[in-house]
């Protein structure tokens, strides 16, 4: 072996293979192996340093974020998040959350990037044991109406396009999401994922070589599509400045047939593993693929292994050592199991699901030994390709990173001039108010048929995914730009605050939260503190609206950040804390959506109205101003909201149910009469801005008349009207009718973005 | 008014190519294309500007064509297909629907956005490579055999009913 | 007790809740691989189910190439023999595919599922469509056996579900109707988006010349149970989704059980 690089020869490797490593880090490395890194271990570590292998920059801040609570089985840390859900039938179940985002990718080859954004979330779920019942976009683009609104619509049509091509052949029930745009994301578009499964408790696979490989010898089985180099370097790519050509042609290619496929093997293959008793560990191939994979799963079980790079399956021949070990090949799996199980195993994938056959170069095939000895060992060719101590690979870096305030100098708008009609109108036909529904008519969002309220029925899909049980799960997922932008601390809150809402208003019980931070550059002080304060402000929410008990707090469970989300240009994007919050309904049949039923009913407003419209639909849509005062979080008064609405759907009073977010009350009101068609509401409220648009978060539920004899209203809940016939909606002195306004509202997207009329 | 094709390839190998070449091989032909390309064919009919027309709406729609995982030609003859392998002898084979959608969608768009183009057809233009030698008339016949499925064993890249197949010359 | 088999395909999706839907009818199911032909041969079920899904991830063109399954041979000899056969989507696609459907010429490939026509989009759409028995459907397919003269309610989901006939042959369409499009009242559809897809005569499902063989765009197995039924569907079952009491929601049938309760009705199961 050769002897101790100098910098300049580090810094000429970094630059000729286009590591993203520091000069520093590489010292680190060499340090570590005592000699010049070979190729593939520069590659590995360039991975398992990038900031989405190790959160390097992140870590401290994560640390604050609330985890624990007593439905936690697996917090952070593995591949996804684990919490117990419901018992039937004697068998424990529990669910299985993750959350990723694919947004560089998506910026660049739309169709792709959306693609293996979905695969990717789902695999991480997949190999947990788990089957996976949802999934879930939460997509952030640029204007496409403004000066890059060209660009923006083909990434929109493209991004739609590469989820439905590649979810609906998944056979995974597509649970919506949200759709936001912002002039902040023209260069820089956010794909957000979410996938969710169900596993039985004592089926859960963990992401390491068992104990028992100290006792018997065990091998790694790689199986799935045959390794090429189409996503070489995808994980560093991940964590650099868009630019032009820069990373081009480094995105994988998805392949859901294949998927599809495999995930039915490998059930297969895992139902055969647990009848046999045997351990076993198993992990999706990501970031960093074999050399990943494997380190990953030897290092975290204590072990160290030799991998054999001839033994891959490969679809290009010659490839160098490090591209066969670090490839992001799409659709792979690692499995740590007994040698003597690997044939039966090998013959599930190759002969009973015909791996060969289905795809060229396609099969299982044993590639690794773990021993005892700590080091991860890698041969190509007959060469040692990577000898290294192995829990070096898997120790990571941390940098304290500067912060620095960011002035927003927001104010609010000297004069607010308010036509509630027209005000309305105005706003239910822009593209942020206007309806999502054209982008979910592409997706398949009942396949499995467990699905029980769909996207644009309910404030969140709702589905019941344990066969014969009651149990119904609810997810959403939100995050607001424009407060983000103003107060990243209640951008975090709110978006935990309003996910909350929208499970609770079909009423589920939270149960926990996954995130996804989307931030800027975070060697850039001041995109660092927006990060920091964003989570803050998540922590702080998810500390106010725990529904466990005591003083548990709403456990984040999984989650990812993505930084350097900028242009060359330098301009990051708005600060983009998105959560999603996962909830439970005990008996599915109670849950509400926001169609309205019965004439004459009436319409609780819940939650008082406050003057905080900074950010909102109406400053922005009907005065063209972003305004300063965003809406205050109040963590025990949206708790009470919370609790007191569950007891109303519990005790089956509430007919409809609907949060107030985006728009404020009239803009809620206006979608509960556009879901109904035949109803409307009359509204007995003051015309004023504040009353109608304010963004001050509650709900609105439909009760019977007899409702408010019976039960004592809280200080925070008033009749605001009633339930009338006809599609509209209306206030003192004003009146929209909306059957009419119905058609534009719901294809607007599709005008302007699919058909691009009016450019 | 001009008609203009463009034909659009993958960067990477094609799956669909790769499934048909998988699937004739079990069709235990006599004598089988050894290779297939695959390429999307865009056919405009442009009122002015010609190939600069069509140049400038491709640069405009990433939908099209995305520099990013496709390349693109203006095909004219065989050597067009430069990446082709010379050793075989290949036939162009165009497939498009009688009536699809995205014809007619992208020519009420492009119109729409003011660009000189009265119409464009959509379809998909397979080039199967035969051995060098095999005599021109029976590669041409043996293409347009696999070219229409009458029956589930027969042909594979059209539907006799849907869809509409012609040689690209 | 009756046995049906599922058969899946590389890609195919919906096999598990078509199963659970014929068990729900009194149908033992089964799933066969689609190189478990040895095992279904010996099986010599009542009938066959093809689900939905993405069969070979619709290369080339959807359905094309399960139709060359080894596996097919075996469904179309069954078929043939006037054992009950349903397509479900993909598995409608598989069967245009296979020259099932129409089946003039059983084998010969004379219709087509092509791709959507609809204003201003392409590719997938799915949502739900109200549906009608053809005329001569209820007493000639085992599929529609127990199906009333109403309209139901019905999800689809999909790319390809345009039914196309050579010109020539469309006087003998009209026979092979197995389902329409209708409106909610079960009038003819006005158009977009009541006939999702541009399909001719507003056929959502084809059968062959005897009717044992149906080949379906829309999903049945997704609305098995009246919750899976949306709040705002419009009409008698929209009104029996948001009136229902708790019980009923639960225990009452949705509008699709009817499929898999016509062949249990067929198959002589009580």
């Amino acid at each position: 072996m050769s002897r101790m690089p100098d910098r300049e020869e580090l810094r000429k490797v970094i630059a000729s293979r286009g590591l993203a490593m520091t000069v520093e880090e590489a010292e680190k490395l060499s340090g570590y192996v005592d000699r010049m890194p070979t190729p593939l271990e520069f590659h590995l570590f360039d991975t398992m340093w990038s900031e989405h292998c190790s959160y390097k920059s992140s870590k401290p801040v994560l640390r604050t974020l609330p985890t624990d609570s007593p439905g936690v089985v697996i917090g952070p840390g593995e591949d996804a998040g684990v919490v117990s859900f419901c018992r039937h039938e004697g068998v424990e179940w529990d669910l299985v959350v993750a959350h990723e985002s694919h947004n560089h990718p998506s910026q660049v080859l739309p169709v792709e990037g959306a693609a293996t954004g979905v695969g990717g979330i789902v695999r991480d779920v997949y190999c947990m044991g788990a089957r996976v019942t949802g999934s879930m976009d939460l997509l952030r683009f640029g204007d496409p109406e403004g000066s890059k609104g060209e660009i923006t619509r083909g990434i929109v049509r493209g991004v739609v396009e590469g989820i439905w091509k590649y979810g609906n052949a998944l056979g995974v029930p597509n649970m919506g999401g949200d759709t936001e745009f912002h002039p902040g994301y023209d260069d820089n578009c956010l794909v957000n994922v979410v996938a969710f499964g169900v596993v039985p408790h004592d089926r859960i696979v963990h992401s390491f070589v068992p104990e028992e490989a100290h006792k018997e010898p065990y091998v790694l089985i790689l199986t799935g599509k045959p390794t090429d180099d189409t996503g070489f370097g995808g994980a560093t790519f991940a964590s650099a400045d868009l630019d032009g050509e820069q990373g081009m042609g480094s995105v994988q290619v998805a392949d859901p047939f294949l998927k599809r496929v495999l995930s039915e093997a490998n059930q297969a293959v895992l139902d055969m593993l647990f009848e046999k008793g045997v351990k076993f560990g198993f992990k999706d191939l990501g970031a960093g693929g074999i050399a990943c994979v494997t380190s990953e799963l030897a290092a975290h079980g204590g072990l160290g292994i030799d991998v054999d790079l001839d033994a891959v399956p490969v679809s290009i021949k010659n490839l160098p050592p490090e591209v066969i070990a670090c490839s992001e090949t799409q659709e792979r799996y690692g499995l740590a199991v007994p040698a003597s199980v690997a044939d039966d195993i090998l013959a599930v994938y190759n002969e009973k699901f015909e791996l060969p056959r289905l795809f060229p170069h396609c099969r299982a095939a044993v590639i690794g030994k773990f021993n005892s000895k700590p080091v991860y060992n890698v041969v190509c060719r007959g060469e040692n390709a990577a000898e290294t101590p192995i829990n070096y690979i898997t120790e990571g870096v941390v940098y304290q990173r500067e912060e620095s305030p960011v002035e927003t100098k927001a104010q609010e708008p000297a004069e607010r001039p308010c036509d509630p009609s027209s005000d309305l109108i105005k706003i239910l036909t822009s593209v942020s108010g206007c309806s999502r529904k054209h982008i979910w008519s592409y997706y398949d969002s009942e396949v499995q048929g467990v699905t029980r309220l769909r996207p644009g029925e309910a404030d969140s899909c709702v589905s019941v995914p344990v066969e014969g049980s009651r149990a119904g799960l609810a997810v959403s997922g939100d995050g607001n730009p424009w407060y983000g932008e103003l107060d990243p601390f209640l951008g975090g809150a709110h978006a935990v605050g309003e996910a909350v809402r929208n499970v609770v208003a079909t009423g589920a019980t939270p149960m926990c939260a996954t995130d996804c931070l989307n931030f800027g550059n975070p060697e850039d002080p001041e995109a660092f503190w927006q990060f920091k304060q964003a989570v803050a402000g998540i922590a702080s929410a998810c500390n106010a609206l725990g529904f466990s008990g005591g003083n548990y707090p709403l456990p984040i469970v999984s989650g990812n950040v993505s930084f350097y989300n900028q242009s060359t240009g330098g301009k990051a994007i708005p600060p983009s804390p998105i959560v999603a919050v996962f909830g439970k309904i005990h008996d599915h049949r109670k849950a509400t959506d926001i169609i309205l039923r019965k004439e004459g009913n009436l319409v609780l407003l819940i939650g008082t109205r406050k003057d905080e419209l900074g950010g909102s639909l109406f400053y922005r849509t009907c005065l063209k101003h972003r305004g300063g005062t965003v809406p205050v979080f109040r963590g025990s008064l949206e708790k009470k909201m919370a609790d007191w609405v569950l007891g109303v759907i519990h005790d089956t009073r509430a007919y409809s149910v609907h949060d107030i977010s985006g728009g404020g009350l009239a803009v809620a009101g206006a979608e509960m009469a556009l879901a109904s068609g035949k109803l409307g509401i009359e509204f007995s409220l003051d015309s004023n801005p504040v009353t109608l648009f304010s963004e001050t978060p509650g709900y609105l539920v439909e009760v019977d008349p007899r409702f408010v004899e019976d039960v004592t209203l809280p200080e925070f809940v008033s009749v605001a009207g009633k339930v009338c016939s006809g599609c509209k909606v209306s206030g003192n002195g004003w009146s929209v009718d909306l059957g009419s306004l119905r058609g534009e509202w719901s294809d607007k997207l599709a005008s302007i973005i699919w058909r691009e009329e009016g450019f | 008014m001009e008609s203009i094709q463009i034909a659009v390839k993958l960067k990477t190998p094609d799956p669909q190519a790769v499934t048909a070449i998988n699937t004739i091989r079990d069709m235990r032909l006599q004598l089988p294309p050894l290779k297939i390309h695959r390429y999307e064919l865009w056919e405009f009919e442009v009122s002015s500007g010609g190939r600069e027309t069509v140049s400038e709406l491709v640069r405009h729609f990433t939908d099209i064509v995305n520099p990013n995982k496709q390349t693109w030609l203006f095909p004219e003859k065989e050597s067009s297909f430069s990446e082709e392998d010379p050793e075989l002898q290949w036939v162009g084979i165009v497939v498009r629907d009688h009536l699809d959608s995205i014809s007619e969608n992208w020519t009420d768009l492009l119109k729409r956005r003011g660009f000189a183009v009265e119409s464009l057809r959509y379809g998909v233009l397979w080039r199967l490579g035969y051995l060098k030698d095999t005599d021109e008339a029976l590669t041409k016949k043996m293409a347009l055999d696999l070219s229409v499925s009458d029956t589930r064993a027969g042909g594979l890249f059209s539907n006799p009913v849907s869809q509409e197949v012609s040689f690209w010359i | 007790m009756p046995r049906a088999a599922v058969i899946r395909f590389p890609g195919s999706n919906c096999e598990f809740e078509t199963a659970r839907a014929l068990k729900n009818s009194g149908v033992d199911a089964r799933i066969y691989n689609w190189n478990d032909i040895g095992k279904l041969s010996d099986a010599r079920a009542d009938a066959y189910v093809l689900p939905g899904g993405f069969s070979f991830q619709d290369r080339i063109r959807a359905g094309v190439i399960a139709a060359r399954e080894e596996i097919m041979d075996l469904v179309f000899e069954e078929a043939m023999n006037g054992k009950p056969v349903l397509g479900i989507c993909n598995g409608a696609q598989v069967l245009l595919e296979s020259g099932l459907v129409p089946g003039w010429k059983p084998g010969s490939v004379q219709g087509a599922l092509a791709g959507n026509l609809a204003p201003g989009r392409s590719g997938y759409l799915s949502g739900w469509i109200h549906l009608k028995a053809g005329p001569d459907a209820i007493q000639k397919c085992p599929w529609l056996c127990a199906m009333g003269t109403d309209s139901i309610p019905a999800p689809i989901a999909h790319a390809e579900g345009r039914f196309v006939f050579r010109e020539e042959d469309m006087g003998k369409v009209g026979g092979h109707i197995g389902l329409t499009y209708c409106g909610v009242d079960g009038s003819a559809p006005q158009g977009w988006p009541e006939n999702p897809n541009g399909s001719v005569l507003d056929i959502a499902g084809l059968m062959n010349s005897e009717g044992n063989v149906l080949a379906m765009m829309p999903h049945p197995e997704r609305s098995l149970h009246l919750w899976q039924v949306p709040p705002d569907t419009p009409g008698h079952w929209g009104d029996l989704r948001r009136n229902s009491s708790l019980k009923d929601l639960e225990e009452n049938p949705g509008p699709g059980a009817v499929i898999f309760k016509s062949l249990a009705k067929h198959l002589g199961v009580e």
